[in-house]
C-alpha cells in the first residue's frame, strides 16, 4: 500500500521551505525588501554617493526586468519612432533611472528631509480651484512624483485630496507602504486604496458630491480596472481607465489635468492645463465619456511626448485595432 | 548616553563641500522663464557639484579597486584582457559602492535607534566614514605599480587635504563673524 505519509518533508524542513519561499517573496521586485533598503539609504546615504547607488541600482533592475524593460520599450517606439535600436535601450534605462530617482526622492520626503523644490506651471487653472463649490477630479499620471506633490498641492489650495492608489501586489510591501505614508502625512491628504470589494466608486462620487479632491492616475489599467479605448494616433489606439470620466459624469463635476515632471536633482514641476467640463446633454452618458476620453487622451500624448523619460508605465499600452480585430476573428 | 536633540543643525555644512562654498557660493533661487510660483526646499544643493562629486568618487573607486588586476598584454590580447577585466569588476565595484553605504549606515542606523545619535547627526557620521572608505581606497592606488593610478590617488589625497583647510579657514571665517 502506499504510504503519503512517508513523502512528507519533516517539520523542520517543512518551516525551513516556507521561511525560504517568504524570503524569496520578499525579495522579488515588488517585494518589501527593495523598499526597506530604499527607506534606509535614504536616512544614511551621503550625498555624493546617491547618483552611484541610483546608477548601479538601476543597471541591476534594468539588467534584470526584462518583461518590463521590453513594454517600456514597446511603448517608446510608439511614442518616438523612427529611433534606432541602440536608443531604444538607451531610453529605456533613463525611463527606468528615472524611476529610480522618482522613488528616492519620494523615500526622502517620506524620512522627513525637505528637500524638493517645486515649479508650477499654469497656475491661472489651479487658483480657482482653491474657491471652487464643487468637487474637482483631478486626473494624473504615473509620471514625476504624484505621491510627494499630492500633500503640497492639497496644502496650496488649502482643499482636502482624496487619492486612489492600487494596493501593492504583495501584502508585506502594502502593510510597509502604508505605514509610510501614514508617516508625516498632511491633514490635507486621505489616501484610499482601490481594493476589490471596496464600493470606492459610491464613496468617491459622495466625497466629490460634498465638495472635496479627488485625485486619480489616469493612464494606467491595473488589475480589474474597466477601460476605455482611445486614439493615440492614426492606426494606434491605447486603453485609459473608464472609472474617472464616469465619476465627472455622475458627480457632475470638472477634471483638471495635473502632471508631474521630475526637472533633475530634486527638482519637479506641477503642470496644470485646462479642465474639463461636460457641456452637452448629461443623459448622454456615451457622449460624455467619448469626449472626455479624447480630450484626456489628447492631454496625455502631450506630455508623455514631451516627457517620454517620465512615463513610468511598465506593460504595453498601446495596440493597433486592426490586430486587435485579427485576433478577435 | 542618550540625546534628545532629533533636529539640529550641526551636519548643516558637511551637506556642501568646503570647495562648492567657495568656488560656487549659494545662489538665490532664479524662478525659471514660464514657471508662474516657484516653492523652494530648506536644504538645497548644487546638482552640478553633487554630479561632479559622485563622478569623481565612482570613478577613482573604480581606478583604485581594480588597479590590482591583471591588465596588460599586447594587440587583442589586451583589449580582451580588458573587456575581461571590466566585466567582472564593474559588478564588484558596484556591490562594493552598496556596502560603503549599508555597513557605516547600519552602524548609524543602530546607535540612532538607540538614540545615541539624532538623525542629522547619524547621515554625518555615514558620511565621515563614506570619506573614510574613499580615503583608504585612494592609499590603494598610491600603492599602485601604475603612474596613472598614482596620479589620481595623489590628487584625491591633495583635494581631501585641501578641502579640509578650506572647512577650517570657513569655520574660523564663521566664527570671526
Amino acid at each position: 500500500m502506499f504510504n503519503v505519509r512517508f513523502y512528507r518533508l519533516p517539520p523542520a524542513l517543512t518551516v525551513l521551505f516556507s521561511a525560504m519561499r517568504s524570503l524569496l517573496r520578499r525579495l522579488n521586485v515588488y517585494g518589501d525588501f527593495w523598499l526597506r533598503c530604499l527607506f534606509f539609504g535614504a536616512r544614511v546615504c551621503p550625498w555624493f554617493m546617491e547618483p552611484i547607488i541610483a546608477w548601479s541600482m538601476g543597471t541591476a533592475f534594468f539588467l534584470a526586468l526584462k518583461k518590463a524593460r521590453f513594454a517600456v520599450a514597446a511603448n517608446l517606439a510608439v511614442i518616438r519612432p523612427g529611433q534606432t535600436l541602440w536608443q531604444y535601450v538607451k531610453d529605456t534605462f533613463r525611463v527606468i533611472h528615472n524611476f529610480g530617482w522618482t522613488l528616492t526622492d519620494m523615500a526622502h520626503v517620506r524620512v522627513g528631509h525637505e528637500i524638493i523644490d517645486w515649479e508650477i506651471v499654469g497656475q491661472q487653472h489651479l487658483d480657482p480651484l482653491a474657491d471652487s463649490k464643487t468637487g474637482v477630479i483631478i486626473l494624473t499620471a504615473h509620471m514625476g512624483n504624484y505621491d510627494v506633490a499630492a500633500p503640497l498641492f492639497a496644502r496650496r489650495l488649502k482643499r482636502r485630496i482624496h487619492t486612489v492608489r492600487v494596493p501593492d501586489r504583495h501584502a508585506e510591501t502594502q502593510e510597509f507602504m502604508k505605514e509610510r505614508r501614514t508617516e508625516n502625512t498632511s491633514e490635507w491628504l486621505t489616501v484610499h486604496y482601490n481594493e476589490p470589494g471596496s464600493m470606492l466608486a459610491v464613496e468617491l462620487t459622495k466625497l466629490l458630491q460634498a465638495g472635496e479632491f479627488v485625485a486619480i492616475q489616469g493612464d494606467r489599467i491595473l488589475f480589474d480596472v474597466s477601460a476605455h479605448p482611445a486614439e493615440f494616433r492614426d492606426g494606434i489606439e491605447w486603453q485609459l481607465p473608464r472609472g474617472p470620466f464616469m465619476l465627472s459624469l455622475v458627480a457632475r463635476v470638472p477634471i483638471v489635468p495635473v502632471f508631474i515632471v521630475r526637472l533633475g536633482w530634486r527638482r519637479y514641476r506641477i503642470i496644470a492645463r485646462e479642465p474639463f467640463v461636460w457641456t452637452g446633454d448629461p443623459r448622454d452618458k456615451t457622449g460624455a465619456q467619448d469626449a472626455a476620453a479624447r480630450w484626456w487622451s489628447a492631454c496625455l500624448r502631450e506630455i508623455v511626448e514631451q516627457h517620454w523619460y517620465q512615463w513610468f508605465v511598465f506593460e504595453r499600452v498601446f495596440e493597433r485595432p486592426t490586430n486587435r480585430e485579427d485576433d478577435e476573428s | 548616553m542618550k540625546t534628545d536633540r532629533l533636529i539640529d543643525d550641526t551636519s548643516r555644512p558637511m551637506v556642501h563641500t568646503a570647495f562648492a562654498r567657495v568656488f560656487m557660493p549659494p545662489q538665490p533661487p532664479v524662478t525659471p522663464e514660464g514657471v508662474d510660483v516657484l516653492v523652494t526646499a530648506r536644504d538645497r544643493l548644487h546638482e552640478p557639484e553633487v554630479i561632479r562629486v559622485a563622478a569623481f568618487c565612482a570613478i577613482w573607486s573604480l581606478m583604485a579597486t581594480g588597479c590590482f588586476l591583471p591588465w596588460g598584454g599586447d594587440g587583442w590580447w589586451m583589449a580582451l584582457r580588458a573587456v575581461v577585466c571590466l566585466g567582472i569588476w564593474l559588478p564588484i565595484w558596484a556591490v562594493a559602492m552598496q556596502l560603503i553605504v549599508v555597513v557605516p549606515g547600519a552602524l548609524c542606523a543602530a546607535l540612532e535607534s538607540r538614540r545615541v545619535l539624532s538623525n542629522q547627526e547619524s547621515l554625518t557620521l555615514a558620511t565621515a566614514l563614506a570619506v573614510l572608505i574613499f580615503t583608504v581606497a585612494a592609499f590603494l592606488l598610491l600603492a599602485s605599480p601604475s603612474l596613472v593610478c598614482q596620479i589620481v590617488g595623489d590628487i584625491w589625497l591633495f583635494a581631501l587635504v585641501l578641502e579640509g583647510m578650506l572647512r577650517v579657514v570657513l569655520l574660523i571665517g564663521k566664527l570671526l563673524k
